[in-house]
């Protein structure tokens, strides 16, 4: 019964991370309609930029907001420089864009670190707190924390500002928001400023636990992605639940069959999803399918 | 006359185009500049340019001078062998080097054995690598089988375990590596409680960690590249799981000395060679690695220096072309290099002596250095 509550609380600590990364991936897709696949790339680069901030400052404080600024910058770059020239063009060429834009990411990240993994300790990676018969670092505690609060914040931020009003018109139609006077072009620069931002976020976030590696975007992008699937392209409530889901079944899941399984759950659930509710966990209106 | 003179000037040019390449013999290395084994492309790309340079240094061998051509094979059996093919084909190296990754090499010895140049292996361990019939593979370090030979000796007499766990890398190399471990251990009477497949790049172990927990292994071992290996060490420490750590040659050198020290005491495992090594060769080697590039060669670097010194001992006796390279490594007859003195049985594999290493309050200290091991052969089907 022990190892089954443990699994569950590991499920939980991962589930937060892959709504956090995941977040910004539908954020994206719910604006322009384009999968990002460096997505993975930018929580990297998150994870990388805290390492250094870390070790320049030693306040993991500024390492948090070193790696959300910087990821930030990168993400309205990458609007900047690969997005937007290609907004009227077919979104395959987004699409191909985005994976060149992983590879010279992650290449970049290989020729400055020369391969070699990175670490840091933290105070909060190194204390750990004991919950009864468990023993969890006070990081994963902080991830949870810090997750719970922020889709508390987002929830908010959407529902009652302007801005976030104003960004799900945009994700409805892009074109009538520019007839009613909201200017869409800041308001795709605003989403990959938040989407790349979270992802930093995450970064940071588990770095003090993780090793730091070059190409630890991949995987993360591609469970990311299962994640938006189940949730619902564009749909945020739904990203959030399915990354918990996630999270929990591979978890729960492999610990019961096999830890050697746990990234195969991911995907069959992604399978049953697509059979039962194609459409998202939290089920929208959706015209087309990727 | 005036175009029988062109002529002669053209045949007298393309004989010394052709003198001059045949001067210089090129080794072809598709090792991993990238990949979760990203560190040891660098490290062994040190290794072979030193090597290089110190022959050419002292005058090539025989007027024959060397050249590194270095390929990234990305430790991946499709990266290696198309990169083994581009340094065969486009650059026509007169002898390859192995691709770090059991995987990665089989599929270079692939290229090797079609196209008839001779391949030298300084890491890979997979007893594939090394078969009755194969011609022009060569390795000198050990096979998986001697490697699990010495693991089980110490393991069986000296630490005595009743509960062992396997966390490995889902490779040839993981896979060798375990199943002779766990077929041997359970000779002696251990347990297996543990068996985790993973990718080669795994980061999260949280899942395996909860699970051992529950099952208390003795000895667990590790066979994964210095990241894995670290997220999991970090994460087992953080979960409070205690076991005693082993590995069979996958992790070494500062970069995962420096990292994985406050979370590996008591950490153990074997290589064909250390830095902190009281051996002669070794320590002149260690200390030239150091005064170059400013820190400890870890063992994948020692082994494929000792591959080039090994051909350039071969062109030596044999000349620079690939048959003759290749004809001459099989009489390569107790050559002293830093691993040892080498000589090839008939499947290509050389003996090899082992280290024994254990981290002790977060330095490598060896334990024990073994004499030289003679080849043991497992066919592979």
């Amino acid at each position: 019964m022990n190892v089954v509550v443990e699994q569950i609380v590991n499920g939980l600590m991962s589930g937060c991370i892959y709504a956090l990364i995941a977040i910004g991936l539908t954020m994206v897709y719910g604006i322009l309609h384009v999968i990002n696949l460096a997505h993975g790339e930018i929580y990297m680069i998150g994870a990388f930029v805290a390492f250094f901030c870390y070790a320049a400052t030693g306040s993991y404080a500024c390492a948090v907001a070193g790696a959300v600024i910087v990821t930030a910058l990168v993400g309205v770059l990458i609007e900047r420089l690969v997005f937007r020239p290609l907004v009227h063009q077919p979104r395959i060429n987004s699409l191909i864009a985005s994976v060149g834009l992983s590879l010279v990411l992650s290449n970049i990240a290989l020729a400055l670190s020369g391969g070699s993994s990175r670490f840091y300790v933290t105070p909060l990676a190194s204390h750990i707190v004991h919950l009864g018969f468990m023993s969890v670092a006070a990081q994963r505690l902080l991830i949870v924390a810090v997750t719970l609060v922020l889709i508390g914040v987002l929830t908010a931020f959407y529902q009652w500002s302007r801005l976030g009003k104003a960004l799900r018109a945009a994700a409805q139609d892009l074109e009538a928001c520019s007839l009613v006077g909201i200017e869409p072009r800041w308001l795709i620069v605003v989403t990959f400023m938040l989407g790349a931002g979270l992802a930093g976020l995450a970064g940071s976030l588990l770095s003090p636990i993780y090793t730091i590696t070059y190409d630890m975007g991949l995987l993360a992008v591609m469970k990311a992605f299962a994640v938006v699937i189940v949730g619902g392209f564009g749909n945020i409530p739904g990203t959030i639940l399915a990354g918990f889901l996630l999270g929990i079944a591979e978890s729960v899941g492999g610990g019961f069959v096999s830890p050697t399984y746990q990234d195969s759950i991911v995907f069959v659930i992604l399978a049953i999803a697509l059979m039962i509710r194609p459409t998202g966990l939290i089920g929208e209106r959706v015209e087309e399918n990727i | 006359m005036r175009t029988a003179l062109g002529f002669a000037i053209l045949v007298a040019f393309a004989a010394a185009g052709g003198q001059a390449r045949a001067d210089v013999v090129k080794i072809g290395f598709p090792t991993c500049l990238s990949g979760p084994g990203a560190v040891y492309g660098k490290s062994t790309s040190n290794a072979v340019n030193m090597a290089v340079d110190e022959l050419n240094k002292a005058g090539g061998v025989n007027g024959h001078t060397f050249a590194m051509v270095i390929a990234d094979g990305k430790c991946s059996p499709r990266e290696a062998a198309l990169a083994a093919e581009k340094l065969v084909i486009n650059d026509g190296v007169n002898a390859l080097l192995g691709g770090v990754a059991s995987s990665a090499s089989l599929a270079v010895k692939a290229v090797a054995e079609r196209e008839k140049v001779p391949m030298l292996e300084g890491v890979a361990g997979s007893n594939a690598l090394t078969q009755k019939g194969d011609r022009y593979v060569f390795r000198v370090v050990p096979n998986m089988a001697m490697y699990s030979d010495f693991a089980t000796d110490y393991l069986c007499n000296t630490l005595k375990p009743k509960r062992v766990a396997y966390i490995f890398q889902n490779t040839d190399f993981g896979r060798e590596t375990v199943d002779l471990s766990k077929s041997a251990l359970e000779k002696c009477g251990a347990e297996t409680v543990g068996w985790f497949p993973g990718a080669p790049d795994e980061n999260n172990f949280q899942t395996v960690v909860t699970d051992l927990k529950a099952k208390k292994p003795d000895v667990t071992f590790i066979i994964h590249w210095p990241p894995p290996a670290i997220a999991f060490l970090r994460q087992a420490k953080e979960s409070g799981l205690q076991s005693i750590w082993f590995n069979i040659g996958s992790l070494s050198g500062p970069d995962f000395t420096d990292k994985a020290g406050g979370f590996a005491e008591g950490f153990t495992g074997i290589n064909p060679f250390e830095a902190g090594s009281n051996r002669t060769e070794a320590k002149r080697f260690t200390e030239e690695y150091k005064k170059r590039f400013g820190m400890d060669p870890d063992w994948f670097a020692a082994g494929y220096y000792t591959g080039v010194k090994v051909i350039a001992d071969a062109v030596r006796r044999g000349g620079p072309s690939r048959e003759a390279i290749s004809a001459a490594l099989k009489d390569t007859k107790d050559l002293k290099t830093v691993l040892g003195p080498i000589s090839f049985d008939d499947t290509g594999q050389a003996p090899s002596s082992f280290t024994l290493f254990q981290f002790v309050s977060g330095h490598r200290k060896i334990l024990r250095e073994s004499t030289m091991v003679g080849p043991r052969f497992i066919e592979m089907k």
